[in-house]
């Protein structure tokens, strides 16, 4: 119990009126609502919104069926072995996943990413929220010709991660580093320019403090799950995540 | 037959209503001291705190079929009721909150501090000091994100700490 509790508790000593008797006379105050008949036409009203929902989904499904896809989507007729030179697997060709977490309770699993020249996107994966503070891993993908020069940070190191070259700098700010538009004390940033298929793709791996190594170390391998392929002035990537990451 | 169906279908109801109201009020009475003088701290004025709680499980009675978890329920919609009534009051400035009462009973530096946080702080603090609520509990009884109670809990007791030491 700290101190600033202890100041909370005070609270108690107010005395505190019965107020169950008003509430029920405010009730009756007004009809009193008919639970049955809310429940009977709920329940069509949203069958029906799911069901239009649903047929809009399939809908659109077939008119885009080459470009929307899911984790188990077969390769794109693009995606052939030798679009994807500077992926980790020169042979494998990269299925076509253009799917971002969504906004929570995201499964592990395969996801991907479009960007063009210039775009970026994020995401983050917050644990140890009941212990009264938590802890948050972000990560932001960009397309770019040159990953820092717009921040600052220490000179570029050479990398291989899961197979692409690239330079990692560590720590680095600057703008559209972070997911969660507000730095808080403590983070740090480390920055990844790496290669693929003639483009630029920016990782910007950020932690809080007290983001235990294995949380950290999960959060690399994300990074060395990327594989990808130019896709016009840009980038299509697909990346592998463990449960826990959204962009809520 | 029809009759009898239809004395069935009465005494079904009333049970039902009799058996929510059963169950409403027992929710009141683990619930609501707590509620109150959480919305107390929030609001510096016990018009308010008595105001939001009666409303709020007032509506819990009246929209009950539709509320999953009326524990929940009643403090985020106390906590509504109550924002609103101090948004109301601040544009038409017609009353100040009872400060004298408060001062005799609970900690009147750490009420004014409270004071100076944004709504959202503020609700987020309290829970968490006063009601001893983890984030996701703070969520349920909010209806903020989880990402954005952690936020505004972060910041409310930083900037909490802040005021209370220039109150010293």
């Amino acid at each position: 119990m700290t101190d600033m509790h202890d100041r909370f508790q005070s609270l108690d000593r107010v005395r505190v009126p019965d107020l169950w008797a008003e509430a029920t006379l405010r009730a009756v105050a007004e009809p009193l609502s008919a639970p049955q008949t809310r429940s009977n036409y709920m329940l069509p009203v949203g069958l029906a919104t799911a069901a239009i929902v649903i047929v809009l989904i399939v809908g659109l499904g077939l008119l885009w069926g080459p470009t929307i896809g899911t984790p188990d989507a077969t390769p794109t007729p693009e995606a052939t072995p030798g679009s994807t030179s500077s992926s980790p697997d020169p042979s494998a060709s990269i299925p076509l996943i253009q799917r971002m977490p969504g906004s929570r309770s995201n499964p592990a699993g395969v996801y991907g990413w479009t960007g063009a020249l210039g775009s970026s996107t994020g995401m983050h994966n917050v644990v140890g929220l009941d212990d009264g503070g938590g802890r948050m891993t972000q990560m932001v993908f960009a397309v770019e010709d040159d990953c820092f020069a717009s921040g600052d940070g220490p000179e570029p190191v050479p990398v291989t991660v899961g197979g692409l070259d690239g330079t990692y700098v560590e720590p680095y700010d600057g703008p559209g580093v972070l997911f969660m538009p507000e730095r808080e004390e403590g983070q740090t940033t480390g920055a990844y320019a790496l290669a693929i298929d003639g483009r630029t793709l920016c990782v910007y791996l950020t932690w809080d403090p007290s983001t235990t190594a294995d949380e950290l170390d999960a959060a690399r391998q994300v990074v060395e799950s990327i594989r990808g392929e130019a896709l016009g002035s840009g980038l299509r990537i697909i990346f592998t995540l463990p449960r826990g990451w959204d962009t809520g | 037959l029809a009759g009898f169906r239809l004395y069935q279908f009465i005494v079904v109801s009333v049970t039902a209503v009799a058996d929510d109201l059963v169950q409403l009020e027992a929710v009141y009475r683990e619930e609501a001291e707590r509620l109150w003088r959480a919305l107390l701290a929030f609001s510096r004025d016990p018009d308010v705190a008595s105001d939001a709680v009666a409303e709020a499980f007032a509506r819990a009675i009246r929209d009950r079929a539709a509320i999953r978890d009326p524990r929940a329920w009643v403090w985020r919609m106390g906590f509504r009721i109550a924002a609103a009534e101090l948004t109301q009051r601040s544009r038409t400035n017609s009353q100040m909150p009872n400060a004298g009462y408060l001062e005799t009973e609970a900690d009147a530096d750490l009420l004014d501090a409270l004071a100076g946080l944004p709504e959202k702080q503020r609700t987020a603090v309290i829970l968490f000091y006063y009601v001893d609520a983890t984030i996701r509990e703070i969520a349920e009884k909010t209806g903020m994100s989880q990402l954005a109670v952690r936020a505004n809990l972060s910041r409310g007791r930083k900037r909490l700490k802040h005021l209370l030491g220039e109150s010293r």
